[in-house]
């Protein structure tokens, strides 16, 4: 008998939706083996028809987008709640995803600086969307990201940005088999085509930013830019660093780092020791946004309640 | 007597993940709560507050297995925001802190890659009959 | 009485048309209602220039590459390093590639089931239904050229999702004489594959008056589109044309002047602003010539245009606009099939183009300053305004987004389609589904839409079960 999945998207942009078609051809063997009961991206089932199944009627349900607004919170409910196995799918679901950068900033910040203080937008009623009375509710945009973790119970996560093809295909074998063991264990560094010229020690005076050097072709962090790598899960083979960009750590930590923005900060921090104050100064300078660029997708998972509010 | 066992290191810088390796292999196989941490400082001060005793593992440049006194440890890795030590006494002027013992493991390779080298693998053993025999000791000390 | 679709679906974000009915059953007004925002204007703020491309390709995941040209294209002003001739190229090429699988995907998968499908249930309103009905080949030919387009994606960006090359002043990664020839293979089948799309769909919709169908309306609305210097269409880069609901010209603006001629209006009940010319005026939900709308995508750029720049396209082109400028709603599906055939042709000649595999490949940055990109994405205009500080991170960001500038329009053609497919109370899935086709024609991308929502001194405050004990400072 057809298992029968879903997907659904929280706070998401639809990559990690065009990504499921990102097996192509394998895609036709897929559905030889799937029903798609719910996915609003390629087909036409509602929330009602969610509501009319019964508990545990769906085999997985593949959540992706994070938990921005109450609907996005409201839908994982009702989904965890219908589905046998939830899945976080990509990052926005698993770790927030380049939109956990918005709990850097408080909500009022956000709804003004779209709503009341944008150049192309008079708005002289100052009008913030909230909804029209009684006739038409607009979800309320939430506090802070939430990745889907801290609403629901969550069996298995699939990460990137979105689930590279054979990151997706090898996840999807396992679960299908009824396995939660799939992924890499090793760091990105693996992969990487120019793991060769991997330093030992970070030996230099300063960071680059990748646009103030030309690529040599050799380790970014040889040439001092900063590369995700040595701490991001590998499974993409690698793509970005092989088109001439350093890794963003998009696939998340590797499986035994927890928090994959410090152990690369601390990584980097390493290098600074012993070093006299001017040269320290020079190269924290030289890093700029430690917050994108260490946490750029985990920044949901280091501020998990936004940002603290002073209460003095 | 509520015990805390921390083991300080980060994965990605060779032996300096020598800490999580150790507390990993003691967990549940002794009466006290386990937990990693990669940042020390404030971090680490924070997670320890509530117990009576607080046992870190943590790397050192060095060689061999010692304890380390409170004023003497320093980070592998130097943190420029605010130390153990000085996170510790700060806290203890809001919060009752515990009674703290450190054990240091010298590194051979503090390089940027996963895994630990051979000669700090086998001071791994030691460390972890060092964390026993400290929870032992501090048991004594206490009157039930 | 309320009658809500919810979700919308085969579309790209999250939507809810909510339907008001009077006393006798029929309708007295409906909202397109967006419910999703996430802030991309503001939590870019303080982040590195450079990361852009890559931030704002996360706007979409359907048309990554859109945002991330035009943030590239933003930066190279605010860098003043304008991309040597081999870096454009290969912009343009991987640029007109994802023209080609996003106006498949919604073709096969999103909007064009309507079309093709016709009045079934639910359950066979997508691909599965699609190739039930048409046949394995059909649905193996798109898989096939879809993938074909995203693999010269992931050849010329490096990913075939979220592309990473474009960076300020040019691109990370030349061509090769191997990639290039594959890329000629590939760019000739989806010409076929092309030809072939036209020849479907239009097997189909010929067989009824377009407007007929799917209860579809007209709006006599302004246009806008980005044309090169012919007044062709190009996707990729040009100046911003936009005509009146007559055909004719009213303004042709210079990329980083487009936003003194554009306004936004906010309603309380969607999180997405209605864009409109700001010299016209905001007049309501109304279409005319005095009325600030406008509309954007394959049939704005079509009708903004004197032509396509590739042979077989421009045949088509020549056919559809005989007449002047269409009106017709559905005209989109007829536009989007124009420039499917467009895309492939333009791949093929810039693959051809010996340009492509030169190696000077980026212009070195010098200071940041301001910048503006426009590229027109399968949707429509979408414009990027950074304002950087002189450390190259992000002061300000100002997105307008395609999908966003046919707020209006798709408000107007769902009320529209709502008012002539129900009456008397009389709903069920396949009329409510009719409702939704018209929003599908403009192939929306609501994550787009709603994308909108900052030299540290540290301060720490130390919380201890809730309350704040103490604060440490750290001055600059």
């Amino acid at each position: 008998m057809k298992r029968k999945i879903a997907m659904y998207w929280g706070a998401g942009c639809g990559g990690c939706d065009v990504s499921l078609l990102g097996i192509h051809e394998k895609l036709l063997d897929l559905l030889d083996e799937v029903e798609i009961v719910f996915w609003p991206c390629a087909t036409d089932f509602k929330y009602e028809d969610v509501e009319k199944m019964e508990d545990g009627y769906i085999d997985i349900t593949f959540y992706n987008g994070a938990i921005r607004t109450e609907e996005n919170e409201e839908i994982a409910k009702l989904l965890r709640r219908k589905s046998k196995i939830m899945v976080a799918y990509g990052s926005c679901a698993t770790e927030g995803c380049v939109i956990g950068l918005a709990n850097l900033y408080d909500r009022e910040e956000i709804l003004n600086a779209v709503y009341l203080n944008n150049e192309t937008t008079p708005n002289e009623k100052k009008i913030i969307p909230r909804g029209k009375g009684e006739e038409v509710k607009l979800p309320e945009f939430l506090p802070a990201v939430k990745t889907l973790e801290q609403v629901v119970k969550v069996d298995a996560s699939i990460p990137g940005c979105p689930p590279p093809a054979p990151v997706l295909e090898e996840a999807l074998n396992a679960l299908l088999e009824g396995r939660m063991d799939f992924g890499k264990e090793v760091a990105l560094c693996d992969e990487c085509p120019r793991k060769d010229t991997k330093p030992d020690k970070i030996v230099i005076d300063r960071f680059y930013r990748w646009h103030e050097k030309e690529d040599d072709g050799s380790c970014f962090l040889a040439q001092g830019m900063i590369c995700m790598g040595p701490a991001t899960r590998a499974g993409c083979g690698g793509e970005c660093t092989s088109a001439g960009i350093p890794c963003t750590g998009c696939m998340g930590p590797v499986p035994k780092v927890k928090n994959q923005g410090i152990a690369m900060l601390s990584a980097i921090a390493s290098i600074i020791e012993n070093m006299d104050e001017e040269k320290e100064r020079a190269i924290i300078e030289s890093i700029n946004d430690v917050a994108g660029t260490f946490y750029k997708f985990s920044a949901a998972k280091l501020l998990p309640e936004g940002r603290f509010k002073d209460e003095s | 007597m509520r015990s805390i066992v921390v083991g300080v290191g980060n994965p990605i810088m060779g032996d300096d993940a020598v800490g999580l390796e150790v507390v990993k292999r003691v967990k549940g196989k002794i009466d006290a709560e386990v937990r990693e941490a990669i940042a020390g400082g404030l971090e680490l001060a924070e997670m320890i507050a509530d117990y009576d005793v607080a046992i870190i593992v943590d790397a050192f440049h060095g060689e061999g297995m010692k304890e380390i006194e409170m004023k003497e440890y320093k980070e592998t890795v130097p943190n420029h925001d605010i130390s153990f030590p000085s996170a510790y006494f700060i806290l203890s002027r809001y919060v009752r802190m515990p009674r703290v013992r450190i054990i240091g493991i010298g590194m051979k390779d503090f390089s940027l890659k996963e895994g630990l080298s051979e000669e700090v693998e086998m001071l791994i053993p030691e460390a972890i009959e060092k964390i026993e025999k400290i929870l032992e000791e501090e048991n004594e000390l206490v009157i039930e | 009485m309320k009658v809500s679709i919810d979700p919308i679906t085969r579309l790209e974000g999250h939507g809810r048309i909510d339907i008001f009915l009077d006393e006798k059953g029929n309708v007295e007004k409906a909202y397109t209602e967006v419910p999703e925002l996430r802030g991309f204007e503001m939590f870019c703020r303080g982040r590195k220039a450079e990361d852009m491309p890559i931030i704002t390709a996360r706007i979409c995941g359907v048309c990554p590459e859109a945002h991330h040209m035009a943030a590239a294209k933003a930066l190279d002003m605010a860098f003043n390093a304008p991309p040597p001739e081999t870096a454009k190229k290969i912009r343009e090429l991987l640029y007109n590639a994802y023209i080609f699988y996003d106006h498949a995907l919604h073709l096969y998968y999103l909007g064009g089931i309507d079309v093709l499908m016709g009045d079934v249930p639910k359950e066979e309103r997508n691909v599965v239904g699609l190739i039930k009905k048409f046949g394995i080949e059909v649905g193996k030919g798109v898989i096939k050229h879809r993938r074909y387009a995203m693999e010269i994606v992931k050849m010329l960006g490096g990913r075939e999702i979220h592309p990473v090359t474009a960076i300020p002043g040019g691109v990370s990664k030349p061509v090769s004489e191997e990639e290039r020839a594959e890329i000629i293979k590939k760019a000739e089948s989806c010409i076929e594959f092309a030809k072939k799309s036209i020849e479907i769909f239009k097997g189909v919709f010929e067989t009824k008056r377009w407007n007929e169908m799917l209860g579809l309306d007209t709006l006599k609305t302004y246009y806008m589109g980005v044309v090169d210097s012919k007044n062709r269409v190009n996707y990729y880069d040009g100046d911003v044309r936009v005509v009146s609901p007559e055909g004719k010209e009213v303004y042709k603006i210079k990329p980083e002047g487009i936003l003194d001629y554009i306004e936004e209006h906010v309603e309380e009940w969607s999180y997405v602003k209605f864009p409109y010319l700001k010299e016209i005026g905001w007049k309501g939900l109304v279409d005319g010539k005095d009325s600030g709308i406008y509309r954007v995508g394959p049939l704005g750029r079509v009708n903004v245009a004197d032509g396509m720049n590739t042979m077989l396209a421009n045949k088509e082109f020549k056919e559809f606009r005989k007449n002047g400028v269409v009106h017709e709603t559905f005209g989109y599906y007829h536009a989007r099939l124009m420039e499917l055939l467009n895309a492939a042709e333009r791949m093929h000649e810039l693959a051809n183009d010996d340009a492509i595999v030169g190696g000077d490949i980026r212009t070195m940055p010098s200071e940041p300053g301001e910048g503006v990109g426009v590229v027109e994405a399968a949707r429509g205009v979408l414009i990027h305004h950074y304002k950087l500080d002189d450390k190259g991170l992000i002061e300000n960001v100002n997105l307008i987004v395609a999908t966003t500038n046919n707020n209006a329009a798709i408000n107007m053609s769902v009320a529209n389609a709502a008012r002539k497919v129900i009456k008397g109370g009389k709903v069920d899935d396949i009329i409510l589904n009719k409702v939704e086709s018209a929003f599908r024609c403009y192939d929306p991308c609501l994550a787009c839409a709603s994308h909108a929502l900052g030299e540290t001194p540290i301060i720490a405050n130390i919380y201890w079960k809730g309350k704040l004990y103490r604060r440490l400072k750290k001055d600059a």
